[in-house]
């Protein structure tokens, strides 16, 4: 009877993550690839029942829906140890197979035509958990599947399950690098206007922040998809750590995300993580390095360790809506008390003027059966303003190709568009309203926000 | 204790009741308690005497149950005192609860309207304690004596056969023979002959004792006038021994079976030091026999024994003055040992008679902190079990009244130097007790015996071995075979609400139920969905999930917070009233309980987990507003749609404001309260745990 999280993975790196998600937890609680909980692990303090459900034959089976229009991501997990993990009925593949060629509007419409089936599927599994606290959402937003048919199920979920959370991982495209998709842009946009209207809370991974910490942090050259796949993969963990490890508070998602939101449209979170080890350097030569709380802390604060790139804030009016540091390990309160007053003497964090400033600390346990090379990690939430120049570098890359009406075609030729474009100018100025709703918040009137004097 | 509240009482010159009084002492909470100097007192006794009607009788008074070394006397003085001064005070006041204005002294200062209430109220309350301290009074008389007593047809030797006694005769002798016209030279030596007897109790013919007043006065002689006067003067010199020996000897045939083993023992060691003397009587009659004991020889040979019986005396005086028994006994004689530090002979008698005295009390003491029981036939120890009633047939409240009440502490009976002590020696006896009432035998070997000594570094040593042994043997007790780790475990998952899963699921399940009034809630829907919960969260794991219970407290916390503090003004009686008006929610009554078996039931009885249950009430009614807000947010959601969402800005911002309040506080109290001093706990208990003895 606790609060599930039902998982929906979409499109290729939609599965992508999620498989890596599964593995984690997996290893976390301590059952096999096959679903079978080891026998280390059968007198645990944990809650598997949040993410996974026991089959008749006391399998865990995660509460997981995985869609594609294409079949080579599935086929590649279900060739995978892990291939008896997932219930097969839960695995949806589009008969026509031929995916969604990176066109949002083929999502989209492939979402629509499908949509009977796949929430059927959700329904079941909705219907499976006793008491449903909400829905996970893995996807892309560049591609053709994740945005445009993850959109289409956003818009969808909200209306059916009203009363439930929605939260998604988000993978933003990297926008450092000339994309091999061309209207990834387009595909963007249109999926930041459902994301602002209809999840409750969206993870931002960033494809270039990932890159940037997978290089500079852990030395990869050419981080692979696996690699990259694995930092969000811990980034998830950790954030429904206090959920499957329960203590005295945030056991429920919504008390983890409630006081990160303040209004429900600035639901975009920032995520960091620390410290960060990649495999390949725990087998070479394990860097020694003293964690503490502190130190956790304060590096989390740091720009080079969030999973998001923002443009640097040059007139210094961004601040923190809220954070959020989940700290595992072997913590003592006092340290985290002491930290917490280091950084506000320090002015590490500077915050909204119109609400409660202050940096709010989960304590979790970690899994028992995973080695940890530090004695203290953490994972950091936030909501800050300046996440803004993110959706700004969106919407000039999107004004870039729309002034130029490149590769409209492909979108005309699917049923929305046909008509008119009349949707991307209005994802545009929903996203655009989004961008200045966050400027707006660094600034004390936000809450005295008066459309009559605004439109002036 | 009685007596000396009476004759104070008369001193001072009123008519109250003394068990009135002694009532009232016996319930103030400071009694016992009293450590203000003896000047202070002394002080106090002045100015109690400026109030008294007859200041000199009262000093006097005064004067003389100090020197008696009445114990309480200082109590009971600063007793009277207050009471005095505080009628003063709160003259203006209403009459207060009896006894306080019953005090006679006093009664100029009450109106005549208040008198017949008070006439009331004295007669009533007389009447009660008179019949509570009969009552308690006939039950300790016949704790004392056992049935077999009455049967027991025990001779009165002293009163049928006056002539056994080693003393004087009670009659006075008059003196038969002349001295008249007797040679100095002859009625010297007639005179040594007549002192040889007066020595060891029996008059002479020509020195013939007094009778005494009081059992312990000195004893007074008269001489014959025809004696010469030199000689009359060294006779009088040496006297004191004869009236020393006089006392001595009184205080031990006033010594019967029913005194007590302490002072069996303290007559018993007299006894061996009046052998020493009568064989020094024998020797200096033999000397005598043999003409060759002059009286300057005599006195020359009983200086030094005058000295010893003059110490011997004076420490039969002071016992045997205030019918001291059992451990008071013992803190005379310390104290006369310490303050005979400058007299080695005298010091090294006290000493002699303080070890032999304290050996039979140190017994029942081992007896008690080696094994935990006590055999104490004759109420001297000064722990006093209370046993009455066998564990099978007891209330549920039971721990809690036998770790209270079984074993008290008389405090009159604690030796002085066994003060400090006194608390460990209690619970180490206790918890012996605990564990062998758990059908565990106490292994215990290599005891060493306590022995009377000046300081107290040896027995001090013993009594903390034997404690920490005790301690250890019970927490280990308690630690692995009933393991308390396990049971405050699950106190810290359910109580302090560690195990957050179940509760989320617990106020999931029981909202509905839970947010009706009091009344309407059945509690039967209550515990049987606790029971679902904690089979289906994590809570499943607890050994001993199956103990909680669900408790709906007629009141609500706020209540229950005030009542303890009782805080009792105009104002919160006030808010009192105004909270009877809505009946409560469930929410509001709303507590776990626990069913806690012997012996855990003694670490966690009724007092602490009422404890926990506040605590809980707390933290549960903030989760519930955190869930309400939660609840607030998951409703505004569906804002986002909507183009005009900021102007709602301004509601979530305060929605915020509460939301981050709440978690903040909550966050506060488990993590940075609850959690360390948990952890606190377990390092403390892994540490004794580590100890070895």
């Amino acid at each position: 009877m606790p609060s599930e999280m039902i998982t929906l993975q979409l499109g290729q790196c939609g599965n992508q993550i999620g498989f890596e998600f599964w593995k984690q937890l997996c290893i976390e609680h301590g059952i096999s690839p096959e679903g079978i909980l080891e026998e280390f692990a059968s007198a645990g303090s944990d809650r598997k029942d949040v993410f996974f459900y026991q089959a008749d034959d006391d399998h865990y089976i995660p509460r997981a829906v995985l869609l594609d229009l294409e079949p080579r991501v599935i086929h590649t997990i279900m060739n995978s140890p892990y291939a008896k993990l997932y219930n097969p009925e839960n695995v949806y593949l589009s008969k026509h197979g031929g995916g969604a060629g990176n066109n949002w509007a083929s999502g989209y419409a492939q979402g629509e035509k499908l949509n009977e089936e796949v929430f059927d599927i959700i329904n079941r599994e909705a219907d499976g958990s006793d008491n449903l606290e909400g829905f996970v959402l893995c996807h892309s937003i560049a591609g053709g599947t994740g945005s445009g048919m993850g959109s289409y199920i956003l818009e969808h979920l909200s209306d059916r399950f009203p009363k439930k959370l929605v939260q998604t991982y988000s993978v933003f495209p990297n926008l450092d690098e000339i994309s091999d998709v061309v209207v990834q842009p387009y595909n963007s946009l249109l999926t930041l206007k459902r994301l602002t209207e209809s999840a409750d809370c969206v993870m931002v991974l960033d494809n270039t922040a990932l890159n940037r910490i997978a290089s500079d942090r852990l030395h990869i050259q050419n981080p692979s998809f696996a690699q990259i796949n694995t930092l969000v993969s811990t980034i998830m963990s950790a954030s429904t750590a206090t959920l499957r490890y329960p203590s005295y508070m945030n056991n429920d998602l919504i008390s983890l995300v409630a006081p990160l939101i303040p209004t429900p449209r600035l639901h975009f979170l920032m995520t960091g993580y620390t410290p960060l080890t990649a495999d390949h350097e725990l087998n070479a030569a394990p860097k020694i390095r003293k964690t503490t709380v502190l130190d956790v802390m304060q590096r989390l604060l740091q720009p080079k360790n969030m999973m998001v790139s923002l443009s640097p804030d040059r007139t210094n009016q961004h601040c923190y809506i809220s954070i959020l540091n989940i700290i595992q390990g072997e913590v003592d309160p006092s340290q985290v008390h002491k930290s917490l007053q280091r950084i506000r003497e320090r002015k590490l964090a500077s915050f909204i003027p119109w609400g409660p400033a202050s940096i709010q600390v989960a304590l979790s346990r970690r899994s028992p059966y995973v080695h940890a090379s530090h004695k203290v990690s953490g994972l950091l939430l936030a909501n800050h303003t300046n996440i803004s120049s993110l959706f700004d570098r969106c919407l000039q890359q999107f004004d870039k190709l729309r002034k130029r009406e490149a590769f409209l075609e492909v979108f005309r030729k699917e049923p929305m568009f046909k008509e008119s474009l009349e949707e991307f100018d209005e994802s545009r100025s929903v996203v655009d309203d989004l961008v200045h709703e966050y400027q707006a918040a660094a600034t004390p009137d936000y809450v005295h926000w008066n459309p009559e004097s605004s439109q002036i | 204790m009685q007596s000396t509240i009476k004759e104070l009482l008369d001193a001072l010159g009123c008519n109250l009741e003394v068990d009135s009084v002694l009532d009232y002492i016996q319930n103030d909470p400071n009694y016992g308690n009293c450590n203000l100097s003896p000047k202070q007192i002394n002080e106090y006794a002045q100015r109690l005497a400026l109030k008294a009607s007859n200041a000199k009788i009262f000093l006097k008074k005064y004067e003389e149950l100090r020197n008696r070394n009445t114990d309480n006397l200082s109590d009971i003085v600063t007793l009277f005192y207050k009471l005095v001064c505080d009628e003063k005070k709160s003259k203006n006041s209403k009459p207060r609860v009896a006894p306080k204005p019953i005090l006679g002294d006093n009664k100029h200062q009450i109106t005549k309207e208040d008198l017949p209430q008070i006439k009331d109220k004295l007669l009533k309350a007389v009447d009660e304690s008179k019949k509570l301290v009969m009552k308690s009074f006939e039950e300790k008389e016949a704790k004392l004596r056992p049935n077999w007593y009455k049967s027991l047809d025990l001779p009165n030797w002293q009163k049928d056969h006056p002539a056994m006694s080693w003393d004087f005769p009670k009659e006075a002798v008059p003196i038969i023979s002349s001295l008249a016209g007797v040679p100095i030279a002859s009625q010297e030596n007639i005179i040594i002959d007549e002192l040889l007897y007066i020595f060891s109790g029996v008059p002479g013919n020509y020195i013939v004792h007094q009778p005494v007043k009081e059992a312990y006065d000195q004893r007074t002689f008269l001489i014959s006038d025809e004696l010469d006067d030199a000689l009359k003067q060294i006779v009088q010199q040496m006297l004191p021994l004869a009236s020393n020996y006089s006392i001595v000897r009184r205080f031990i045939e006033h010594c019967n079976m029913w005194s007590g083993q302490v002072l069996h023992a303290l007559v018993a060691a007299i006894e061996m030091l009046l052998k020493d003397y009568y064989t020094m009587i024998a020797q200096l009659e033999t000397e005598h026999m043999s003409s060759n004991l002059t009286l300057q020889k005599l006195w020359y040979f009983v200086l030094p024994t005058m000295h010893t019986m003059q110490v011997l005396a004076a420490i039969v005086t002071s016992i045997g003055k205030s019918e001291l028994r059992g451990g008071a006994v013992l803190t005379v004689l310390h104290e006369k040992t310490n303050t005979l530090m400058g007299d080695v002979r005298a010091q090294e008698i006290s000493l002699f008679l303080a070890e032999r005295a304290c050996r039979p009390y140190l017994n029942i003491l081992d007896q008690w902190i080696h094994k935990g029981t006590i055999t104490d036939p004759f109420q001297e120890f000064m722990i006093e079990d209370n046993e009455l009633i066998n564990k099978e047939e007891l209330p549920v409240d039971y721990s809690a009244d036998y770790w209270e009440k079984r074993y008290s502490i008389q405090r009159d009976r604690v030796p002085k130097f066994l003060d400090k002590f006194t608390d460990i020696i209690l619970r180490t006896g206790k918890y012996l007790n605990v564990i062998s009432q758990c059908g565990k035998a106490i292994t215990k070997n290599n005891t060493e015996e306590i022995k009377y000594s000046l300081r107290e570094q040896n027995y001090g040593a013993i009594i903390q071995k034997a404690y920490a042994f005790a301690s250890k043997s019970l927490l280990e007790l308690l630690l692995k075979e009933y393991d308390l780790m396990g049971r405050l475990k699950s106190v810290k998952n359910y109580f302090l609400m560690s195990q957050g899963d179940f509760i989320v699921q617990f106020m999931d399940a029981t909202e509905q139920e839970l947010s009706k009034k009091i009344d309407d809630i059945i509690p039967s829907k209550l515990e049987s969905l606790l029971g679902l919960c904690l089979r289906l969260s994590a809570a499943s794991y607890d050994p001993y999930n199956e103990d909680m219970r669900v408790e709906l407290l007629p009141y609500d916390l706020q209540f229950q917070m005030f009542k303890i503090l009782s805080i009792e003004t105009e104002d919160e009686k006030e808010y009192k009233q105004n909270k009877d008006c809505p009946p409560l929610t469930g929410i509001e009554t709303f507590s776990f309980g626990m069913e806690v078996k012997w012996p855990v039931s003694l670490v966690l009885n009724h007092k602490a987990i009422a404890c926990y249950q506040m605590i809980f009430r707390h933290l549960f009614y903030c989760k519930h507003v955190e869930r309400l807000l939660c609840r607030v947010w998951l409703y505004n959601k569906v804002v986002k749609r909507f183009s005009e969402a900021r102007l709602y800005a301004d509601a979530f911002a305060l929605r915020q404001r509460m939301l981050s309040c709440v978690q903040h506080l909550q966050y506060y109290m488990c993590v940075e309260v609850i959690e360390p001093s948990w952890c606190q706990l377990i390092q403390s208990l892994d540490k004794v745990s580590v100890q070895k003895f």
